[in-house]
């Protein structure tokens, strides 16, 4: 399998500096060695990261072959604004994985469920596209498979489906929000079963400056 | 005996708008109609931008506009009736209602049911130049949709702020330079009489609505100017929000699809289509002829086929588009040549109509079916838009391909 990988440079970083890296690091998904101290092995859905111990020259972000360059793209720009100001909000983690086929259904099953009329996923898709863009400032791609909410997000979700699309969705939503480290498993499954070999699309053309990385690909057995 | 409800206003058929009082109308169905208040109403959350006032005041100054050219609040109430909007009636000094209503009654939405009369708002404001507001809905249950006229005044600036310019030279059917050689016996003169001799008025028979029901829909005659308002002041406040071109702009296209799949569809499907155009149909490419050809009695401009190439391409030229006359009246010229959402929806939808599903097999037009196959993106045709009078261009020109 080839993974996408991209070195970023930690050397000259403060121990203050690396330690808020850290902990946003730490925010993007489930550490695996959760009983190292030194080093971190964080896994999400679409990459998994290896982030050593202070002093050390390199950390490594290693994208599944089936993730999108938009993505790849987006939590490269996360990261690059991460090494750039070394600030963190805790509160713009991403916590909730949702599959957007599972909620559209559940939405729909909901509607039908009040004698209301199914709508159908494009228009589902567009108009919360829309709707969360405005009542969050951020965009969320409801037209992909999977969405990463965080808390605020997720309640502004729940707002919507109940207020424009008539469905008071919260029982609904604690079932369809998997656990990180669930959808990881699930993803690594499928992601093992896949021989795709993604393009680099020149993504690293973008990060020259404060992202000091390099890209290059691995495979891994 | 009890007066008419309306009596028929003078028309005036010029470069394809129709005009009633000067003002260009369209003929509209209750799901365009809901499907674009809802797609203005997803708007609500950004800042400094009430869609609810929009959807108001966008025809509150054409009501004033047809007061200063001498309509009386009699004609503009039978008026009211005639285009469609319901029954429109004073309770008391301060109250008035809508026991039949086209936005009361025939509009249905995804959202929570919440006073959606708008429209009826800004039109009694204009009539009385005064603040109103609506305190009773039937969308939210109520036997009639009531309104409240406050005593503060009511200022609207006129919107229309450049002249209405129409294309005087509007080339014959099939004779215009790039245009294809067609050979086709449908006869658009006869079709587009004999649309207009339909009854599509308010129905003013007993039992009095004022509304239009006709081809499995129903239809108003609606404000042009209206709709590019709330459309256009819409996608922009989208655009400055930062929303992606593509996005801002897909609602407003679903929404002429939506209106062909349910409008164009139910006339394909009408005795009256089956009994003056269909039997001059050889082929699905006659049928589009034939649409077009109503398409040209409904204010919509004078759309001109360019082009067929069965089930691969249509290419369709609108002289005077009411989007394109109506943007050029509000916005100064743009640089984008996609501007004309209804018209590009609507084209897709009429090509969907008959080379993605087969309207001839009289379908049933249900919410299922346009869900699971005329929506379905599978099999599905784009559409683009090459010239636009929105952008300085002689005519809008939709280009459906696969």
């Amino acid at each position: 399998m080839t993974y996408q990988v991209y070195e970023f440079d930690l050397n000259g970083l403060s121990l203050e500096q690396y330690a808020k890296l850290r902990i946003f690091v730490q925010t993007l998904g489930y550490n695996s060695y959760p009983s190292q101290l030194s080093v971190l092995h964080i896994k999400h859905p679409l990459f998994f990261i290896d982030f050593p111990g202070y002093g050390f020259p390199t950390a490594k972000i290693s994208f599944y072959p089936q993730t999108v360059p938009e993505k790849v793209n987006e939590y490269l720009e996360m990261l690059n604004g991460q090494l750039a100001f070394g600030g963190v909000s805790m509160n713009e983690k991403s916590s909730y994985v949702i599959k957007v086929g599972e909620l559209f259904k559940a939405l729909n099953g909901k509607r039908v469920s009040q004698g209301l009329s199914e709508i159908d996923s494009p228009l589902i898709a567009s108009k919360l596209g829309i709707l969360f863009a405005l009542k969050t400032n951020g965009y969320v791609n409801f037209k992909g498979e999977i969405i990463d909410l965080n808390d605020n997000q997720l309640i502004a979700l729940q707002e919507i489906l109940d207020q424009h699309f008539n469905a008071e969705m919260s029982v609904e939503l604690r079932q369809l929000i998997a656990s990180m480290e669930h959808f990881i498993k699930s993803a690594e499954a499928a992601s093992s079963e896949t021989t795709v070999v993604s393009e680099k699309k020149g993504l690293f053309n973008k990060f020259k400056g404060l992202f000091k990385s390099k890209l290059h690909q691995e495979s891994h057995a | 005996m009890d007066k008419p409800l309306h009596s028929t206003p003078q028309i005036v058929t010029v470069g394809g708008q129709r005009l009633i009082g000067g003002l260009s109308r369209v003929y509209h169905c209750n799901h365009y109609n809901a499907y674009l208040q809802m797609a203005v109403l997803m708007t609500e959350y950004l800042p400094q931008h009430s869609p609810q006032q929009l959807l108001t005041e966008a025809v509150t100054p054409l009501i004033q506009e047809l007061r200063k050219r001498g309509y009386s609040q009699q004609q503009l109430l039978e008026e009211y009736s005639y285009c469609g909007f319901g029954v429109l009636r004073q309770i008391d000094a301060i109250h008035w209602e809508t026991p039949s209503s086209h936005y009361g009654q025939s509009l249905t939405f995804h959202g929570k049911p919440q006073k959606s009369c708008f429209f009826t708002t800004g039109y009694l404001q204009g009539l009385l130049d005064r603040q109103v507001v609506e305190v009773a809905c039937q969308v939210e249950g109520s036997e009639s949709d009531r309104f409240q006229v406050s005593e503060l005044p009511c200022i609207v600036n006129p919107y229309l702020v450049y002249p209405l310019e129409l294309t005087p030279e509007i080339p014959e059917r099939f004779s215009f330079s790039g245009c294809q050689e067609f050979t086709t016996q449908i006869d658009e003169p006869s079709i587009i009489a004999a649309v207009n001799s339909l009854p599509l008025y308010g129905k003013k028979e007993a039992p009095e609505t004022g509304l239009i029901p006709a081809f499995g829909v129903v239809l108003t005659h609606h404000f042009a100017d209206y709709y590019n308002q709330i459309s256009y002041q819409t996608y922009w406040a989208l655009r400055n929000a930062g929303m992606p071109e593509e996005d801002s702009k897909e609602m407003f296209i679903q929404a002429g699809h939506i209106c062909a799949f349910n409008t164009f569809g139910g006339i394909m499907k009408s005795p009256e289509w089956h009994a003056i155009v269909a039997p001059h149909c050889r082929n699905r490419e006659d049928w589009l002829h034939g649409m077009i050809a109503v398409i040209n009695a409904l204010g919509w401009g004078i759309f001109r086929v360019e082009r067929i190439v069965p089930e691969k391409e249509f290419i369709v030229r609108v002289y005077n588009s009411y989007e394109g006359i109506g943007y050029r009246r509000i916005f100064l010229k743009t640089e984008d040549k996609n501007m004309s959402f209804l018209g590009m929806g609507a084209t897709l939808g009429l090509v969907h109509l008959l080379w993605k599903v087969d309207i001839r097999e009289r379908p049933d037009l249900t919410h299922d079916f346009y869900v699971k196959q005329f929506n379905n993106p599978q099999n599905s045709y784009t559409v683009e838009q090459s010239h636009a009078i929105a952008a300085g261009d002689e005519y809008d020109r939709f280009i459906v391909s696969k």
